[in-house]
């Protein structure tokens, strides 16, 4: 069940009326069943793994979430591993093969018949999250399986995310929770956003840029620069679609989930924009890898050592750039099972890296040059060109190899064809004069929502206003999204993007 | 606080009601041919009780059956409910519907399409203007279950702005246009008024009759069953199609005789096309579809047929059926330059 889908909206209504009709004490368990339907919908064969994931992680915190009980660290770290073992065996195991293979010569090992399940990398993330909490003693075990296992499989962050946090989230299930119009109203809002982002924004873009990268020999430098920037659109809209949707959803029973997104094209940084893009994500590597790993005796060795030999700055370098590395290889890795998506978090890596190495150097550079770094010119110049790395950096990750990765940047060097940009070859890749007017204009809106956001709650903003603005606002969506949403027979409906991490 | 709140939510849903009603109008005018064939939305516009027969089934009903035609001729009141590839599973569904309204008609059913496997686009062609009803609903559903349509697929049957939304950039004043085509179902288009093909070559008439397991067997027997349950009068009729299919003619024939077990009437016209005197190099535009030269001839025919069997009268000078008139004259006005002199008198004299 697609939940850009009518039968979502359908199901959602369903749920929510067993919701508010049951004792509150009971609520969480109709979230528990929705979310076993929900999941099911997909498909009884991802069952088992979630469910596994579930089991263990729940048993193993209830053993070493024991204050008292010796063995703490051991059951934490088989429990650890078998999580994240299920992880890697579903999703990495036939990559490994395959590059083992190749290393062999080819054709001498089988691959394994093996299902991915939905949202793998999301559960799994949050159950390692909840396992390091109870085992560093940020809070207890949950007692109650079916408590732990809503929070698990909650239907509204499965998918694609937001990566939750137990403490966070896990209380407001078990509040109890009173039927609150105004919230019933946001949280339609956000879904209808949500709605309006992937199929009249996201799906739209998708349809030109699946064509221009479906045969990546016949396009120019021009082109790829508009399908890079299009393809950097459609996967914002994508994956703040999906946030949108899941956010307004859980709204409608009660449940903040955790934002994944503040207006990362906005930010004038490479690390800005990482602590803007999928938040939770972000914040999870910080707390879980990257602090863990700053702090491990490895590193803490190595960089006194180094202290020693090259002084304070290089200590701090070192501690900073081995952390940063082995979190942008790991979200890589996360990303998918494939050597683009790890070149492509290596490329990250690398920039990131870089800006702390020389941060200063372009610090001094900048101020040599007289630049005055206050105006907003200058701002504009820095979030130009961290979209601009963004964007390039989009290339290992739409591409179906590393080697078509570095085809595309050739193509975009030795063949600019500008000449593309203004002769109406840009109709002939997917959308036509007219569906390409209706991107640039939903990116307006997209763009102008955005500014918006910048200065306050748009939702309030709107229900500030006058019933009939408030009404035609409403109606404008609602049929932009019937009337303009790719969807329905004539298009097959591709799937979220990060549904597939 | 609470009630003014019932009464905004009320009024939004409303008001998002009728806009989306009239937005789906909109786009549903823009699909293709059928804005052609309003044999379905103009059917539940007619007065009630004052049909003498409902005339059920795919495009070769509304291409062999003018009703205006045999107004002019022998003022008798007889429209299609028909419509492209119409399922024969529908056809149980169409008759409960027509009942509501005409309950004294004569249901003619043409079995022509019990072969068809039901496609998503024939139930479109169906449903798409078809007023809703639980019976409507139940005719989707059927149709779809036939059809074997994933359930995933069923919902724009009841909402056809999934299907045709995107086809925004093509609106134009049509779509804008709501009038009735007030023709009485009579066909206009082109392939109707300026095609024929010579069809002699595809001419067979068979006796053998199919296995019952070839037949869409329980289907029949359903559409019989209700009709017997409820003392519908009922004409099955078997289009004068011009068929190399041996198949299929076999299906016809051992359908009508499953028919006529269940004690009700049948008329297969294709070996009756000479006697009809339908011209195989002329009155076709394809096999399965006349022209207006051999419309004209088989709803002549056909016409004298029911007003006889039937003892239908004739309603002409009858001031209820003004609209009969006006619209048939219009339709003749319509057909006049596209037949000849001594084809036109046929009907006029």
């Amino acid at each position: 069940m697609s939940i850009t889908s009518i039968w979502f909206i359908i199901f959602i209504l369903l749920a929510m009326v067993v919701y508010y009709i049951v004792p509150k004490r009971f609520q969480y368990l109709v979230l528990l069943a929705a979310s076993i339907a929900f999941y099911l919908s997909y498909g009884i064969g991802y069952m088992p793994y979630i469910l596994a994931t579930t089991v263990i992680t729940y048993a193993g915190a209830r053993i070493f979430g024991n204050p008292e009980y010796k063995h703490r660290k051991a059951v934490m770290v088989v429990t650890l591993l078998l999580s994240l073992g299920l992880l890697c065996y579903t999703k990495y195991t036939n990559f490994l093969l395959g590059t083992l293979d190749k290393l062999a010569g080819g054709g001498k090992i089988e691959m394994i018949d093996l299902v991915v399940p939905l949202g793998v990398s999301f559960y799994t993330f949050m159950s390692v999250g909840y396992i390091l909490d109870v085992y560093w003693k940020k809070y207890e075990a949950e007692k109650n399986f079916l408590r732990y296992a809503t929070f698990i499989m909650y239907f509204p962050h499965i998918v694609q995310g937001p990566i939750d946090r137990y403490n966070k989230l896990a209380p407001q299930f078990f509040g109890g929770k009173k039927f609150d119009f105004q919230r019933m109203v946001s949280g339609g809002e956000l879904i209808l956003w949500g709605f309006f982002l992937k199929l009249v924004i996201a799906n739209r873009l998708g349809m030109f840029v699946d064509t221009v990268f479906g045969d990546v020999t016949a396009h120019g430098g021009a082109v790829w620069l508009v399908t890079l920037a299009l393809y950097s659109i459609q996967t914002y809209a994508d994956f703040l679609g999906c946030m949108e949707i899941a956010r307004g959803t859980s709204l409608l029973f009660g449940i903040d989930l955790e934002r994944n997104f503040d207006h990362p094209y906005f930010a004038k940084t490479i690390p800005e924009f990482w602590r803007r893009w999928h938040m939770t994500m972000g914040a999870w590597f910080k707390d879980y890898l990257f602090l863990p790993v700053s702090n491990s005796s490895f590193v803490k060795k190595t960089s006194k050592k180094l202290g020693k030999k090259f002084g304070a700055k290089a200590r701090k370098n070192f501690v900073s750039c081995f952390s940063v590395a082995v979190v942008w290889l790991s979200t890589g890795i996360w990303h998918g099972a494939g050597w683009k998506f790890i070149a492509w978090g290596c490329y990250h890596g690398c920039l990131t890296i870089g800006g702390t190495l020389f941060g200063d150097k372009i610090d001094k550079l900048t101020a040599w040059l007289k630049i005055n770094t206050k105006t907003k010119s200058w701002e504009l110049f820095q979030m130009t060109r961290t979209l601009l790395l963004c964007c390039f950096g989009r290339i290992f990750f739409r591409a179906n190899s590393i080697s078509e990765a570095f085809l595309i940047m050739k193509q975009m060097v030795t063949r600019l064809e500008i000449w593309k940009l203004v002769d109406g070859s840009l109709y002939e890749l997917g959308l036509d004069r007219a569906n390409f007017m209706v991107a640039i204009l939903s990116i307006v809106v997209l763009w102008c929502v955005s500014m918006l956001q910048e200065r306050g709650s748009v939702r309030e903003m709107i229900a500030k206003q006058n019933l009939v603005f408030r009404y035609l606002i409403l109606y404008i969506a609602i049929f932009a999204v019937l009337i303009f949403g790719i969807y329905g027979p004539g298009y097959v409906a591709s799937s979220f993007i990060y549904e597939q991490f | 606080m609470q009630k003014r709140r019932i009464v905004k939510i009320i009024l939004f849903l409303l008001i998002l009601f009728v806009l989306f009603m009239n937005v789906e109008k909109v786009f549903k005018e823009s699909v293709g041919d059928q804005a052609k064939y309003p044999q379905i939305v103009e059917f539940f516009d007619e007065r009630e009780e004052s049909l003498d027969a409902v005339f059920i089934g795919s495009s070769s009903t509304f291409a062999f059956w003018q009703a205006p035609i045999a107004w002019e001729k022998y003022g008798i009141t007889v429209r299609c409910m028909a419509s492209n590839t119409q399922p024969l599973v529908a056809a149980r569904y169409l008759i409960e519907d027509g009942l509501k309204t005409q309950p004294d008609a004569v249901y003619v059913v043409a079995i022509n399409t019990m072969h068809e496997t039901v496609k998503s686009p024939a139930i479109h062609y169906l449903v798409d203007k078809y007023p809703f009803s639980m019976t409507k609903a139940k005719m989707i559903f059927a149709c779809a279950d036939y059809g074997e349509i994933p359930w995933s697929e069923r919902l724009e049957f009841f909402f056809p702005i999934i299907r045709y939304h995107n086809r925004w950039s093509e609106l134009g004043e049509q779509n804008f246009n709501n009038a009735p085509v007030g023709l009485k179902g009579g066909s206009t288009y082109k392939n109707f008024l300026e095609v024929a093909t010579d069809v002699t070559e595809e001419y067979t008439v068979l006796e053998e009759k199919a296995a019952k397991e070839e037949l869409p067997y329980d289907t029949l027997v359903e559409l019989l069953e209700f009709c017997k349950e409820n003392e519908v009068k009922v004409l099955f009729v078997t289009n004068p199609q011009v068929l190399k299919s041996e198949k299929r003619l076999k299906k016809y024939n051992a359908a009508n005789e499953l028919i006529e077990s269940y004690g009700f009437d049948t008329l297969n016209t294709i070996p009756m096309i000479p006697e009809i005197g339908m011209d195989l190099a002329t009155d076709y535009y394809n096999g399965s579809h006349t022209n207006v030269h051999g419309s004209l001839k088989y709803t002549l025919w056909l016409g004298n047929y029911l007003k006889d069997k039937y003892g239908f009268t004739d309603k002409r000078s009858d001031g209820d059926y003004a609209d009969w008139e006006q619209e048939s004259s219009k339709y003749m006005k319509i057909i006049k330059p596209y037949l000849s002199e001594e084809e036109y008198k046929r009907i006029t004299e």
